[in-house]
């Protein structure tokens, strides 16, 4: 399957379910010249596009008065990459394939990621048969199906053109910038650490008060703010991603970590993280 | 419409509805145009309650039926070639035409689970089935503890899941947009999380 999931032109409309977000989301791939570029419309709610630009992400909102900033990315369960690394998380997870199912008219084949320890939870993936690219994909806990994302309809071929994947709000769209700045990624030194983590976690970003880490298809943030003592501890889930609030006992620090992970291995994770002595 | 179905609806709504109920009202959504305009009007106008200040405007009735069909044509094709036993593929068929709605049905309260006879087999060789679960978490948002910690209160992570879960609508505005936040900022982090790897202080083993 290696890169085709970045290197085919598609589009579709698919369906992200999350505890009680439901996105539908319409979706135009193009791959040109080395670059991806894609473009997500939301068809729900307020009028609102991401456009993709190889490593930049942009967000297009067609009412400035409306923009609310800090609205949730539907760019579907995994990052752009994950298949691609499938053969990496036999360490983690055992994978098996089990036969062809038909997903949105198309033949794809079924995979089972079960966790070989009890600190992630697995995944069912529908992969296209010809091109790799994810057709459908259950978050498991055990038999309990957490989050759902599945293409209703999809189309592959070479007929994006340029113009489909930009966006089409009107010029005055309001747009901001979802990428973080390059020049800020990866090289502040972080303040905390988390002195316990699942295997197979690897940090992708660490900042002075923030860390993501990912086993290649899970994902766990932590967050390091200052505490006016009167925050809320909350411990919490939206489908498959946990949520944990905790203040530490010896700062004014409020820990946050979020992921898609069990609730007992975000509070673990939440009770190990320090500050770190340089 | 018989009243039956729009009480059916409407407690499923509610996440009231009984798994007979669903069950039924599944197998009659497949039936029907006008059942499955109902419900998707329905749907429409519980989004719109649940968050009265968004101003957001739902996927329209129309867009979503027909979405809702072209979901349903394509699963009812999907072959049970997994399953040997001519009992299972009778119980299967409408498992899967379940699992198609799953998408569509969590705006309004319903869980996805694997069925019980479904977990006695092969899970991955098997499809989901809708049922009301009150343990789920795949529909709400529940805060599985909350505690507005005071200068004595002990820090540290609130023990384990108590019976009494709550709903997101029941937490306050404030720590909505505190837990919205997160999220969000989580889910962005995701946008670079296929680059490479970067140094980090090793975690203690």
């Amino acid at each position: 399957m290696g890169t085709s999931l970045r290197e085919q032109n598609y589009q579709g409309t698919f369906t992200y379910m999350r505890g009680s977000q439901l996105e539908t989301i319409n979706i135009v791939h193009q791959y040109n010249e080395g670059e991806e570029h894609e473009r997500l419309i939301a068809l729900n709610g307020a009028a609102r596009e991401v456009v993709r630009d190889d490593g930049e992400v942009i967000c297009y909102h067609a009412d400035k008065a409306d923009a609310d900033l800090d609205h949730n990315v539907p760019l579907g369960p995994f990052s752009a990459a994950f298949n691609e690394k499938l053969t990496n998380y036999q360490q983690l997870y055992r994978v098996t394939l089990h036969g062809t199912d038909r997903i949105a008219g198309r033949t794809a084949v079924k995979l089972q990621i079960l966790p070989i320890h009890n600190d992630r939870y697995g995944y069912q993936l529908w992969l296209d048969q010809e091109t790799g690219l994810l057709l459908r994909s259950h978050l498991m806990d055990h038999n309990r199906v957490l989050e759902l994302f599945q293409f209703a309809t999809i189309e592959f071929g070479d007929a994006v053109v340029s113009a489909e994947v930009a966006s089409r709000l009107s010029e005055d769209a309001f747009s901001h910038r979802l990428t973080p700045d390059t020049a800020k990624v990866g090289v502040a030194r972080p303040d905390w650490r988390a002195t316990w983590l699942p295997d197979g976690f690897r940090p992708t970003r660490a900042m002075d008060d923030r860390l993501h880490f990912t086993d290649g298809l899970a994902t766990l943030s932590i967050f390091v703010e200052r505490s006016t003592g009167h925050e809320p501890e909350m411990t919490t889930h939206l489908g498959g991603t946990s949520v944990i609030v905790r203040r530490l006992k010896s700062q004014p620090v409020q820990i946050t970590v979020v992921g898609e992970i069990p609730l007992d291995t975000a509070k673990r994770i939440a009770e190990s993280v320090e500050p770190v002595i340089y | 419409m018989s009243g039956q179905q729009n009480e059916s609806i409407s407690a499923l709504m509610d996440g009231e509805a009984s798994e007979i109920e669903i069950h039924r009202l599944l197998r009659d959504l497949e039936k029907t145009e006008a059942m499955k305009r109902r419900f998707f009007t329905f749907q429409s106008i519980r989004q719109v309650i649940r968050s009265p200040s968004s101003g957001q405007v739902s996927l329209d009735v129309e867009r979503h039926m027909v979405l809702f069909n072209r979901i349903s044509a394509a699963v009812s094709e999907e072959p049970c070639h997994d399953l040997a036993a001519p009992v299972k593929r009778r119980w299967t068929r409408p498992v899967a035409g379940f699992a198609v709605a799953a998408s569509l049905l969590v705006a309004i309260g319903v869980g996805v689970n694997l069925s019980q006879e479904q977990v006695a087999g092969t899970v991955a060789d098997q499809q989901p089935a809708l049922q009301p679960d009150s343990r789920s978490p795949a529909v709400n948002t529940r805060p599985v503890s909350t505690a507005v910690a005071g200068a004595d209160t002990p820090s540290g992570l609130a023990p384990g899941v108590p019976s009494d879960l709550y709903q997101l609508k029941e937490l306050d505005e404030a720590n909505l947009k505190v837990l919205r936040e997160y999220l969000n900022r989580h889910d962005r982090a995701r946008l670079g999380s296929d680059q490479q790897l970067v140094t980090y202080p090793k975690p203690a083993r």
